[in-house]
C-alpha cells in the first residue's frame, strides 16, 4: 500500500470511529427493566430478615426448657409447694408410721369386714349390730 | 433520597448508596451504564443477541459489588469496562470451541469481508473489520478510538501495562487499516 492510500484509509478510520462514538445505542426494549428488576432483587435479598433472629444473650436449651416448665405449672411458688410435699412423701416412707388404729390396720391388711366396709347400714342393720356385739 | 437520569451525582456516590439499599441511585446508575455496558458488548462480540445478555450480566455484577463498594480503589466505569470485556472475552472463546460444521462457509472466489461491506453501511463495515482483529486488539481499539479512554485507563481496564494497550492498539489499528483499504471507494471515502 503507498503512503497516499495508506493516509486516506487512516482518515477513513478516522472518520469511521469519529461515526461509531456518536453512535447513540437505543436500549432494547425491556433491558433497562430486567437491570432495574435485577437492582430490585439483589436490595430485596440484602434486607430480607433473618430467617430465625438471633438470641440477644447466649441461653442454654435445658435453662430454656425448664423456664417454659415453671412457667406451665405457675412459676416458683408452685415449685415450693411441690418440693415440701415430696420431701414430706420421702420422710413418711423413711420413717415408717407407728401404732395404727385397728381400722388402719384392717384398711391396710385387706381383710374385708362387714364392719369395716358396709358403712351405710340397710337391710343388715341388724347384723351389724350383732356382729358388734360378738366384736365387743 | 430522589434522583433524576440527569443527577449530579458522582457514579461511587451512587453505587455507595444503592450498597446502602437507596433504590433510586440504581435508577440513575442503570441508566448512565447499560448503554455503555452495551455498546461495548456489541462492538466487542457482534451479536446484539449477546451483547444484551453481557449487558445485563455485567450490570447484575456491579449490583453485587456495591456493598463492598471501596470509593477511591477504582472508577465504576473502569470496573465495569473490565467486567463487559472479560464477559464478552469468555464468550468469544467459547465460540472458538464452535465446531467446523457450525461455521458458514465462505462464497466461493469472493473475500467474506468485502462481500458483506457491499450491502452494509459505514458503521458495519467498521464492525466487520473489528470482527476480524484479535480480541485483545479489538478490545484495545475499541476501548481507545470508540470509547475514548486514556492508555493508562485501558491498561486498568485489561490489566496489562500501558505500553502493551499502545502496542495493541496501534497493531489493531494497522491491521483495521489494511482490512478496510480495499472498501475505501464501496464506502464512500474514495476520493480523499
Amino acid at each position: 500500500m503507498v503512503m497516499a492510500d495508506m493516509n486516506q484509509t487512516d482518515e477513513m478510520l478516522e472518520k469511521l470511529f469519529e461515526t461509531a462514538r456518536c453512535e447513540v445505542v437505543d436500549l432494547p426494549p425491556g433491558l433497562l427493566a430486567r437491570v432495574l428488576a435485577d437492582a430490585d432483587a439483589e436490595l430485596a435479598a440484602r434486607t430480607a430478615p433473618p430467617l430465625r433472629a438471633a438470641p440477644t444473650r447466649r441461653t442454654s436449651g435445658f435453662m430454656i426448657v425448664l423456664g417454659e416448665l415453671l412457667a406451665a405449672i405457675g412459676g416458683w411458688r408452685a415449685v415450693s409447694g411441690l418440693a415440701s410435699a415430696t420431701v414430706a412423701g420421702v420422710w413418711i416412707g423413711f420413717a415408717g408410721v407407728g401404732n395404727l388404729s385397728l381400722t388402719t390396720v384392717d384398711l391396710l391388711s385387706g381383710g374385708e369386714t362387714l364392719a369395716v366396709l358396709n358403712l351405710l347400714p340397710g337391710d343388715d342393720v341388724f347384723a351389724l349390730a350383732s356382729d358388734l356385739g360378738d366384736f365387743e | 433520597m430522589a434522583f433524576d437520569a440527569n443527577s449530579q451525582a458522582s457514579d461511587e456516590v451512587l453505587l455507595v448508596l444503592y450498597g446502602n439499599g437507596d433504590r433510586a441511585a440504581a435508577h440513575v446508575l442503570a441508566l448512565r451504564f447499560t448503554p455503555l455496558a452495551l455498546r461495548v458488548a456489541a462492538r466487542m462480540l457482534g451479536d446484539g443477541s449477546e451483547a444484551e445478555d453481557v449487558a445485563q450480566e455485567a450490570m447484575l455484577r456491579l449490583w453485587r459489588i456495591a456493598p463492598e463498594w471501596r470509593q477511591g480503589e477504582a472508577r465504576v466505569s473502569t470496573w465495569l469496562y473490565r467486567v463487559v470485556s472479560n464477559l464478552c472475552t469468555d464468550r468469544l472463546r467459547r465460540r472458538r470451541g464452535v465446531g467446523l460444521d457450525e461455521i458458514a462457509e465462505p462464497e466461493d472466489g469472493v473475500p467474506p469481508v468485502v462481500d458483506r461491506m457491499i450491502a452494509r453501511d459505514r458503521a458495519n463495515a467498521l464492525q466487520d473489520a473489528l470482527d476480524a482483529l484479535p480480541e485483545r486488539q479489538r478490545q484495545a481499539v475499541v476501548l481507545r478510538h470508540i470509547e475514548g479512554l486514556t492508555n493508562p485507563e485501558i491498561a486498568a481496564v485489561m490489566q496489562i501495562g500501558v505500553e502493551a494497550v499502545e502496542s495493541l492498539t496501534a497493531r489493531g489499528k494497522r491491521a483495521l487499516t489494511a482490512l478496510l483499504a480495499a472498501q475505501r471507494e464501496e464506502l464512500g471515502y474514495g476520493h480523499g
